[in-house]
C-alpha cells in the first residue's frame, strides 16, 4: 500500500528486507544508504526495544524517473531475523509495497532459509496477502564465501515461484542495486 | 503533566476564531509567523528547507489533533483554518486532500514514526518550540486538548528534543494566549 503527498507531489513505497538471521539483511541496507548522496536520502534509523527491533531509512532514487508525474521515494526496511522478534517481522510487512527475501548461500543455512520462507508466508497471510501476490524478488546473498550451494539448488529449495532473483556479496556491493532495482520495476510496473 | 485543555464553555466558532486570530497575529516566539508560514507554504514544491519545514509542521498539527481520532469535520475545519491562514498558496480541498494524504502515511509508516521524522526537520531552539506552539494550537481548534492529544502534545516534545518543563511552558504560552482571547471576547 503506497501512499502518495499530492502536496509534495511524491508517491511512498515501503520495502521490505526479509530472511534468516545473519543472512544479510542488515548490510543490504547499510550499503545502499552508503552509496547514496545525502540529499536522496533520510537518516537511517534503528529503533530497538527488548521485544522489537527495526532498521529503516528512506530515499529517492533519481534513476528511477517519475510516475505520472510524482517522484518516488523508497522506504527501506528490515527487522532481524532470529525467532523473537518474529512479532515485529510480522508487524513490518504490513502495508507492503515490495518484498526482497535474502538467503544466505552457505550450505549450513539453507534450512533457515526454508524455514524464513515459510514464516514470511505465513506471516504474510495474516494481511491475507501471499507471495504470488506481491513485488517480490529473492537475493542470494554472500556469493563471495568460500563454500556456497550452486544458485540452481537454491532456486529449487527457496524460490519456486521463480521470481526475479540475484546473486549478491552485500558486504562489497556487487548485487546490492540489482536486486533492488529488480524490485522497484515490480513495484513501479503495478504503479504505472 | 496536565496538558489537557477544555474551552468547551465558549461556542465553537468562537474558539476557531480565536485560534485562527493567535495564528494570524501571535506575539512572538509563541507560533510560526502567519507571514513565515505563507512564504514556507508557496515554497513547497521547491525542495528546499522551508517547504520541508512546513509540511512537517502540517504534519505535526495533524498528528496531535488527530491523536484522539479524527472525523471528517475536524479535518475539513481544520483545512478551512489553514486555508484562511495561509492566503492563496493552497486551496481548502488541496489542504483536505493533504490530510487524508497524511492519514495514509500514518497507516503505512506508523504514527510515531511519522512524528519522529517531522520533528527532525525543526533544528533550533526557537523552531522547536513554535512548532509545539503550532501543533497545541491546532489540536486546540475544537475547543478541547484531550488525554490522547496531550499525550502526544508530550511525545512531539520529546522528539523535538525539549525537556518536560519546556513542553509545558510552550503549550501553556498558547492556551494561555487562547484563554485571555476569548475571555475578552475575541481578537487581542
Amino acid at each position: 500500500m503506497s501512499f502518495v503527498n499530492h502536496m509534495s507531489k511524491e508517491i511512498n513505497c515501503k520495502i521490505v528486507y526479509y530472511g534468516p538471521g545473519l543472512c544479510g539483511k542488515t548490510t543490504n541496507l547499510q550499503y545502499i544508504f552508503e552509496k547514496t548522496s545525502p540529499q536522496a536520502k533520510g537518516k537511517m534509523i534503528s529503533l530497538a526495544t527488548e521485544t522489537e527491533r527495526t532498521l529503516f531509512f528512506d530515499f529517492m532514487p533519481i534513476d528511477l524517473g517519475t510516475v505520472k508525474g510524482f517522484k518516488v521515494r523508497f522506504h527501506l526496511y528490515t527487522v532481524p531475523g532470529q525467532v523473537f522478534y518474529d512479532a515485529s517481522r510480522k508487524l513490518i510487512l504490513k502495508g507492503a509495497d515490495g518484498l526482497i527475501f535474502v538467503a544466505d548461500s552457505q550450505p549450513e543455512r539453507l534450512e533457515a532459509n526454508q524455514e524464513s520462507v515459510a514464516n514470511l508466508e505465513t506471516n504474510l497471510a495474516e494481511y491475507n496477502l501471499r507471495l504470488d501476490s506481491v513485488p517480490y524478488v529473492v537475493q542470494y546473498n554472500k556469493r563471495d564465501m568460500p563454500n556456497v550451494v550452486p544458485v540452481d539448488e537454491l532456486r529449487a529449495a527457496l524460490n519456486p515461484l521463480r521470481v526475479p532473483d540475484f546473486e549478491a556479496n552485500a558486504r562489497l556491493g556487487p548485487g546490492v542495486f540489482d536486486t533492488l532495482k529488480g524490485l522497484s520495476k515490480l513495484v513501479l510496473g503495478r504503479m504505472r | 503533566m496536565g496538558l489537557e485543555i477544555d474551552f468547551s464553555e465558549f461556542a465553537a466558532a468562537r474558539v476557531r476564531e480565536a485560534v485562527r486570530d493567535l495564528m494570524e497575529h501571535a506575539p512572538p516566539a509563541l507560533v510560526p509567523a502567519a507571514s513565515r508560514l505563507e512564504a514556507d507554504a508557496h515554497a513547497v514544491g521547491r525542495d528546499d528547507a522551508s517547504a520541508a519545514r512546513f509540511q512537517s509542521l502540517l504534519e505535526i498539527g495533524y498528528l496531535v489533533a488527530s491523536a484522539d481520532g479524527f472525523a471528517d469535520e475536524e479535518r475539513t475545519a481544520l483545512a478551512a483554518l489553514l486555508e484562511s491562514v495561509l492566503g492563496e498558496a493552497f486551496t481548502h480541498d488541496e489542504l483536505d486532500l493533504h490530510f487524508r494524504d497524511l492519514a495514509d502515511g500514518v497507516e503505512m509508516l506508523g504514527r510515531r514514526e511519522r512524528m519522529r521524522r517531522a520533528a527532525d526537520d525543526f533544528d533550533d531552539g526557537l523552531s522547536r518550540s513554535e512548532a509545539l506552539g503550532f501543533a497545541t494550537l491546532v489540536a486546540v481548534a475544537d475547543g478541547v486538548v484531550a488525554a490522547p492529544e496531550a499525550r502526544a502534545l508530550e511525545e512531539l516534545g520529546a522528539f523535538l528534543g525539549l525537556g518536560s518543563d519546556e513542553v509545558t511552558q510552550a503549550v501553556t504560552r498558547v492556551t494561555s494566549e487562547l484563554a485571555r482571547r476569548l475571555r475578552s471576547g475575541g481578537a487581542a
